[in-house]
């Protein structure tokens, strides 16, 4: 079982949020991720993606990077199709193009981004990743869309043949699912229990079938919202901090917003309890769990994950 | 009087441009200019300027560095604002965000951008520039353009100083100059005669009043699209490279090509040829003038520059 990392780049500086590629890939993540979004509650400082995507191509050897995930009505697919395509040659092959249809109608509006239906965004999601295929793949590349269009485009440099990784967020049983079946490498879920994910994954093998697809070429890997703490105030610490970036809908203290996480099959505990849930997951059929690390200032999260569970997964 | 180096980033590796933002810094230039196009002429590797700015924050320490320029209808303003807000941070104020209404309709219907008319392009950099201000300075900021918008955001982190340097190029006296009077801190005033300069100078000056700006302010820097090199054979090759980007009528041959940028007053010429015109264009008012550097494959041409024509200007 593979273990990875997403850091959600908001409330810390530049230097502390680019210092968290190092400590992942040193303490030997799988991944490095990196959250995409103007703002989620409070409009605290966000670091943009792509800046430090460059860097991690150029600063790290081994992690795979990413941002997690990039919705689609940021910035137009001409330009993440580009930005793609090159960070994984300057990466070396370890790019993984995360997209997603955005869930916060607040941040897109603050910044006089569209905010269309969830169908319209599920259809521009389908012609953004056909548009950046096209732009992969050998041009000149014509596409005449409802919404993206392509005329000719043969766009350079190319990487190389199948890449990059194109991974979809979401568990959306009409749209979502369809559209990883059609085009991700990677499939990421977030904290499902096992009869939910064994059900999406029934569908996910249907739409595979309707599309003429081996659903195993279909990596699965799962974000948990788990908090992870050494001690019981570093945990609380965690819980403020998340709650400072998710709002939860009812004002709840830290205590039971852990409660109301770990109720929802979070990933959280001792390390005996989490190594035991990973197990399970890996035996559902999960290739890799990504932990949230949200207090940047301090190493502690990646630590522990690093001491207490990395050495026990890794043979899962 | 600055001299400064502008690099086309087409048909180059990310090394080489890696390397030729380092030899830069090296050979004593004070900035570093990067194209931002899809293409300019034919389909060739064309890297994104903005992943090589975030490695040029990273892999420089005193050049000043940005985009020449980059066109306001291939990334929305709220994508650019934050690059470069954060590229001003992480370089430690030395970002220059050249922006422009762009020229080349051909990669924009390529990529399926919209190209509207020039009017309504002006229209749209004028907003794009507005928004940006609004969200390099202090927030909550709303804006209703007829093209662009913010509502209450915020924007953080913000820029090292008021804002990143903004830089507009050209010299199109109805529109572009009372632009560079509102907005810019840097007028480019590419490759102009002399007589031409100093009377847009005057139109500018004007256009200050008009705002109350001291025009003084502005700082006034030039572009050549001189081809130069130690020798005629580093010249001709120069020459060979530009007429594949900008490509002449057909039928003419490199001597002509070179006959006729001089002729529109490009810098070129023997050391003390140069010098002397460098030395012109201080005394009327240009404080650093920029050449471009085609062939990456060699570091001769600023190697060249900086040991013939760098020490004799440095004073001006």
């Amino acid at each position: 079982m593979k273990i990875g990392i997403v850091i959600g780049p908001w409330g810390y500086s530049l230097e502390q949020t680019i210092a968290t590629m190092q400590t992942t890939e040193e303490r030997g993540f799988n991944s490095w991720h990196m959250g995409d979004h103007f703002f989620s509650v409070n409009q605290i400082d966000s670091i943009e993606p792509y800046l430090l995507l460059a860097m991690a191509a150029r600063e790290t050897e081994r992690v795979r990077i990413g941002p997690f995930v990039t919705p689609v009505m940021f910035r137009p697919p001409s330009n993440v199709g580009r930005l793609a395509a090159q960070l994984d040659i300057l990466s070396g092959g370890r790019f993984v193009m995360g997209l997603g249809v955005g869930w916060h109608p607040g941040e897109h509006s603050t910044y006089g981004v569209d905010y269309p239906s969830i169908r319209e965004r599920s259809e521009r999601l389908d012609e953004y990743i056909e548009v950046m295929q096209a732009m992969w793949g050998e041009g000149p590349a014509s596409y005449d869309g409802r919404y993206y269009r392509l005329d000719e485009a043969d766009t350079r440099p190319k990487p190389a043949a199948g890449r990059p990784t194109v991974l979809i967020a979401g568990g959306g049983e009409k749209r979502t699912l369809p559209l990883v079946a059609k085009h991700a490498n990677e499939w990421n879920c977030v904290d499902l229990s096992h009869d939910v994910y064994r059900h999406k994954t029934e569908l996910l093998a249907g739409y595979c079938d309707d599309v003429g697809r081996d659903p195993s070429e279909i990596r699965h890997t799962m974000m948990t919202m788990g908090l992870i703490g050494t001690t019981p105030a570093e945990l609380e610490a965690e819980a403020a901090l998340q709650m400072l970036r998710r709002a939860p809908p009812s004002p709840t203290s830290p205590a039971d917003y852990i409660e109301g996480l770990r109720a929802r099959g979070a990933i959280m505990g001792s390390a005996d309890e989490i190594v035991d849930k990973i197990g399970q997951l890996g035996e559902w059929g999960i290739d890799e769990v990504v932990f949230i690390w949200f207090s940047l200032s301090s190493t502690a999260v990646p630590d522990w994950l690093a001491s207490k569970v990395l050495p026990q997964v890794a043979d899962l | 009087m600055d001299i400064g180096l502008v690099v086309g980033p087409w048909g180059v590796t990310f090394e080489e441009a890696i390397a030729s933002m380092r030899a830069t810094e090296r050979h004593g230039f004070a900035s570093y200019y990067l194209g931002d196009h899809f293409y300019t002429v034919n389909q060739i590797d064309s890297l994104d300027p903005y992943l090589l700015f975030a490695l040029a924050a990273r892999e420089t320490e005193r050049i000043r560095f940005g985009s020449l320029v980059t066109p306001v209808m291939f990334r929305p303003p709220s994508n650019v604002g934050r690059l470069a807000a954060q590229l001003d941070v992480l370089s430690g104020g030395r970002f220059v965000l050249g922006l422009g209404i762009g020229w080349n309709e051909g990669e924009h219907i390529a990529y399926g951008l919209d190209y509207p008319s020039l009017g309504e392009r002006f229209d749209r950099l004028e907003e794009y520039l507005e928004v940006m201000r609004l969200m390099w300075g202090e927030g909550p900021a709303s804006f209703e353009g007829r093209h662009y918008r913010l509502s209450e955001a915020q924007t953080l982190p913000k820029p090292v100083a008021e804002r990143p340097t903004v830089l507009i190029a050209g010299g199109g006296e109805k529109r572009t100059l009372p632009l560079v009077a509102k907005y810019a801190d840097e007028w480019n005033a590419v490759d102009l005669p002399l007589e031409a300069y100093r009377h847009k100078c005057e139109l500018l000056a004007g256009y200050c009043d008009d705002l109350g700006r001291d025009p003084g302010e502005i700082r006034h820097v030039m572009t050549t699209m001189g081809l130069i090199g130690e020798t005629d054979a580093e010249v001709e090759a120069a020459t060979l490279l530009q007429m594949q980007r900008m490509p002449p009528p057909p039928g003419m041959s490199p001597a002509d090509y070179r006959e006729m940028l001089r002729g529109i007053g490009a810098i070129m010429g023997t050391p003390d040829e140069i010098v002397d015109k460098l030395g012109r264009l201080a005394e009327a008012g240009i404080e650093e003038v920029q050449f471009t550097w085609f062939d990456l494959s060699s570091d001769s041409v600023p190697a060249w520059l900086a040991s013939e024509v760098l020490p004799q200007v440095a004073d001006l």
